[in-house]
């Protein structure tokens, strides 16, 4: 009798279900807040919100009666809802010129207030991507404060230089979920959709008591959009054209180059299946001679709710890239060339990745998921004569269980392990296959609202087969103190590490474009480093919010290449190899100032940042890092229009690699300048509810500024572009 | 206000203060250029490896041609970036290379005549070299100045003094 109780309870429980319909809007202009979060708090049952601000939940269960809204520029809130069936909320957000009420998922593992992280973190939310038009990710990433790019290498405050793409001193995470090559360990930021993005959060400092190797110099956590309740065709069209050289010996063709893009998707939910698929196609005939390349990439996620505390997601991206390979100029008088050794070489390469991820709530208190990954890369690099000149195939296949565990209202417990392994075949790096686990472990403490501890430690085990394993113990530890109203402090510790990529370990090679000979290194160690930052963060006004964080990164057992003459190992030509070669001591300061006017109408960034990046030993500054990276945006919306411009200034790179310029050869390797460059966009958006669109025209490089971001290859000129996007619904 | 429009003049400062970037024609990298003019047959092709235009800022070159290579690497001794195309008698070729600013006591044209590319090196052509004037001719280079005639005559059936000292 009891049993049939009890089964009648669970019925009843499950058959109360309700619906729950709203709109979200900014609480002072009352304009509607597309693309807000709304989630039903400790479920998986979650959404954002349409172009018109609304949403749709269904089939919650009547014991959870509160919702979380979040969106980037506004404070977050929850709000309880009523029993009754079938209601329709008007959520009103409240506009926060400083964002702090982001929720953010990457600093620690769990959904929290930006608020409350112990450490210097950005958020780009899709707005933003779809005002620049951005089409790569890493075109995003120039825009933030204290990140510098090696054409499409990222160094976040210093940490990394330039190696060709092998090895990268920061994490790629889509999802959560690591993304970065197994055979190089770089990152191929064009291969993620950016038009499924619903936000990109950087963390600056070492990352790896979360995140595992990679993590030395930040985690860029690449986060997916929520699939809509209701049926969403959405699709954008964009060309664009580069302005001719600037001068006339630059010119190496008579026609104009342009680029070109389309983008369709399709997202619904029917019952417990949520669903979106989306394509593209960008082609760009490029700026330069033989640096054309088509990108092709397919995206789809599948959710199952089995119920509002249980889900399964599915996600898979498959992206083709063919390109024309263009490593540095002939010379300066003929910067839009190719060297000419280098003419008539393609890449063509593969990346697809599929995850699957469980998430279960067992309760307020505790929940947990499962995550599993699959990253495919493949890429083969042809010349006209010879197919391929260089090859490679790797496999990366990563599991990860965490579980979050809330004690009372003071302590939260973050704990998972890992499991992971890669597999290489390629002609210039080898067969070779690796395996590794990991285990980690975070407390954060809250002694009362104003001040939070947080202390963690990862233990990390890697073996490429052959080589001798290597473990990696880290720690951190962080403090967030709420000093006053709008007035708060961080300090951090943390340490971080890279183990060496199968290419860093095993790359042998004569096909460099050059000379020189790379030959393997097996004796490599895993870099490593330690970070410690102190901020502050206040709020002069609710328009006005200062920024300013100092830091400092202790690394060791550095990897980069080393060129050289070695008669022992080659007596035909020069060589090269990855070496543990340094020890480095990286600080600086970074600072920035938000505005808000005009009820967020009119809103400005600036920020500046100062990196003193010595290498211990011979006490010189690091290759290819700048001094100064200063920016400045800023936006105005009126009705339905939108103009805004960003402006950046990167300082001349301090130094370079000279014996590369010296024995590659790149003909006036050395000759760069500081970056000035100029951005803006204005944009158009109809809110007409049946065929919302919105159109944009963008100027990148406005000031059409000559200047080379990586040795011998000359940046984009002036380009400009209009888009076209839109939904039906 | 205010805040504003200091945020916009310090915008136009900054833009104020930008040049125009990288230009192919104020940049006057140092160095020298000329004719390389070629008085006999080549030798057979498969003994020509390479062949480079070296600028030594001393003079006398009394050293292995290892130790050449190892002070290019370290920026000594300046070396053409890219092979040197070969001419049929009677044919003039053009060169360029650019070199850190000083003095140049010794610029030649050297070949290598097998794989090592640290022993088989030869020297084909030395400048302001003839069996009149045995000793080779300086050349100046100062900043922003790009220096032209610095010619040579190769005659692959009468070399000039080797230098380079068998290791």
């Amino acid at each position: 009798m009891k049993s049939i109780g009890l089964i009648f309870l669970f019925y009843s429980l499950h058959a109360a279900q309700v619906d729950v319909r709203g709109i979200v809007i900014n609480a002072e202009t009352e304009e509607p807040i597309a693309g807000a979060s709304v989630l039903l708090t400790h479920t998986t049952i979650g959404t954002s919100t349409n172009s018109e601000g609304k949403f749709e939940l269904k089939n919650i269960p009547n014991d959870r009666k509160t919702l979380t809204i979040s969106a980037l520029g506004y404070s977050s809130v929850e709000v309880k809802f009523a029993e009754e069936p079938n209601q329709e909320l008007r959520i009103r957000l409240i506009p926060s010129p400083i964002q702090t009420q982001t929720i953010v998922v990457t600093a620690n593992k769990r959904g929290q207030s930006l608020e409350d992280v112990p450490i210097s973190m950005t958020v780009i939310g899709t707005q933003s991507l779809s005002q620049r038009n951005i089409t790569a990710v890493d075109d995003a990433l120039r825009y933030v404060s204290g990140v510098h790019f090696q054409q499409t290498q990222i160094n976040i405050r210093a940490s990394s230089g330039y190696s060709r793409g092998a090895g990268s001193r920061v994490a790629l995470l889509f999802d959560g979920i690591p993304m970065l090559a197994g055979d190089t360990g770089e990152i191929t930021f064009e291969s993620i959709p950016v038009f499924q993005i619903e936000k990109i959060e950087i963390v600056k400092g070492a990352g790896s008591t979360l995140y595992g190797s990679g993590a030395l110099g930040g985690v860029v956590n690449v986060i997916t959009k929520d699939i809509d309740e209701h049926p969403k065709y959405f699709w954008k069209i964009f060309t664009g054209v580069y302005s001719p050289p600037s001068y006339k010996k630059w010119n190496w063709s008579d026609k104009n180059r342009f680029t070109n893009g389309q983008y369709v998707g399709y997202s619904n939910k029917i019952d417990h299946v949520g669903f979106v698929v989306s394509l593209h196609r960008i082609f760009d005939e490029g700026y330069r001679e033989q640096d054309w390349w088509r990108r092709y990439s397919g995206f789809m996620k599948i959710k199952y709710d089995f119920s509002p505390f249980q889900s399964l997601t599915a996600t898979t991206n498959v992206f083709h890239q063919y390109h024309g390979d263009f490593l540095w100029w002939k010379d300066l008088q003929n910067a839009l060339r190719p060297a000419d050794n280098q003419r008539n070489i393609s890449v063509t390469s593969w990346r697809a990745n599929s995850s699957l991820m469980y998430k279960q709530f067992m309760n307020e208190q505790f929940y947990f998921d499962v995550k599993a990954t699959h990253v495919r890369g493949d890429w083969e690099r042809d010349s006209l004569s010879i197919k391929p000149l260089d090859a490679s195939r790797s496999d990366n296949g990563f599991i990860e269980a965490q579980g979050n565990l809330a004690v009372g209202d003071k302590n939260n417990f973050t704990f998972g392990i890992v499991l992971n392994g890669e597999q290489v075949h390629s002609n210039i790096f080898g067969i070779h296959s690796g395996i590794g686990w990991a285990s980690y472990l975070q407390h954060e403490y809250s002694f009362e609202k104003d001040l939070t501890l947080t202390y963690g430690l990862r233990y990390d085990v890697h073996r490429v087969i052959g080589l001798d394993s290597y473990q990696q113990l880290n720690p951190k530890f962080g403090a967030r103190y709420h000093v006053k109203q709008g007035t708060t402090l961080r300090a951090s510790i943390g340490s971080g590490f890279r183990a060496p990529s199968v290419a860093e370990y095993y790359s042998s090679t004569s096909n460099t474009g050059s000379s020189i000979l790379v030959i393997p290194n097996t004796a490599l160690k895993p870099e490593r480093g330690w970070s410690y930052e102190i901020g502050i963060s206040h709020a002069f006004s609710e328009h006005l919010l200062i920024d300013a964080a100092v830091f400092r990164n202790d690394y060791s057992n550095f990897i980069e290449v080393s060129a050289g003459l070695d008669s022992s190992v080659s007596k035909t030509s020069a060589v090269a190899k990855f070496q543990n070669i340094t020890q480095a001591l990286i600080q600086g300061f970074e600072t920035s100032v938000r505005m808000n006017f005009f009820n967020q109408r009119l809103s400005g960034e600036m920020h500046y940042n100062y990196n003193s990046a010595i290498d211990k030993n011979t006490k010189v500054f690091l290759r290819f890092r700048p001094k100064h990276i200063a920016g400045i945006s800023s936006s105005f919306m009126y009705q339905q229009f939108n103009i805004g411009a960003d402006f950046r200034y990167i300082s001349r790179i301090e130094q370079i690699d000279d014996v590369l310029v010296r024995l590659a050869p790149i003909n006036n390797g050395s000759e760069r300048v500081p970056v000035y460059l100029l951005d803006s966009f204005i944009s158009m958006t109809s809110f007409d509810q049946s065929f919302p669109i919105r159109i944009g025209v963008h100027i990148n490089n406005l000031l059409n500024y000559n200047y080379a971001e990586l040795i011998g290859n000359m940046s984009p000129p002036r380009q400009v572009m209009v888009s076209v996007e839109g939904l039906l619904q | 206000m205010i805040k504003f429009y200091s945020f916009i003049s310090i915008t136009a400062l900054l833009f104020l203060g930008c040049g125009e970037g990288l230009n192919p024609d104020t940049v006057v990298d140092p160095g020298f250029g000329g004719t390389i003019t070629f008085v006999s047959h080549p030798p057979p092709q498969d003994s020509i490896k390479d062949i480079r235009v070296v600028a030594v800022p001393y003079f006398p070159v009394d050293t292995t041609f290892s130790d050449i290579l190892f002070k290019v690497t370290q920026g000594i001794i300046s070396y053409s970036p890219s092979q040197i195309a070969i001419a049929d008698s009677g044919k003039t070729m053009q060169y360029q290379l650019f070199v850190k600013p000083q003095t140049y006591f010794y610029i030649a044209i050297v070949q290598q005549f097998g794989a090592d590319i640290y022993t088989q090196w030869r020297v084909v052509s030395i400048y302001g070299y003839s069996p009149h004037h045995p000793s080779p001719k300086s050349v100046k280079i100062e900043n922003n100045t790009f220096i032209n005639d610095v010619n040579f005559i190769v005659d692959f059936n009468h070399l000039p003094p080797q230098p380079f000292k068998v290791p």
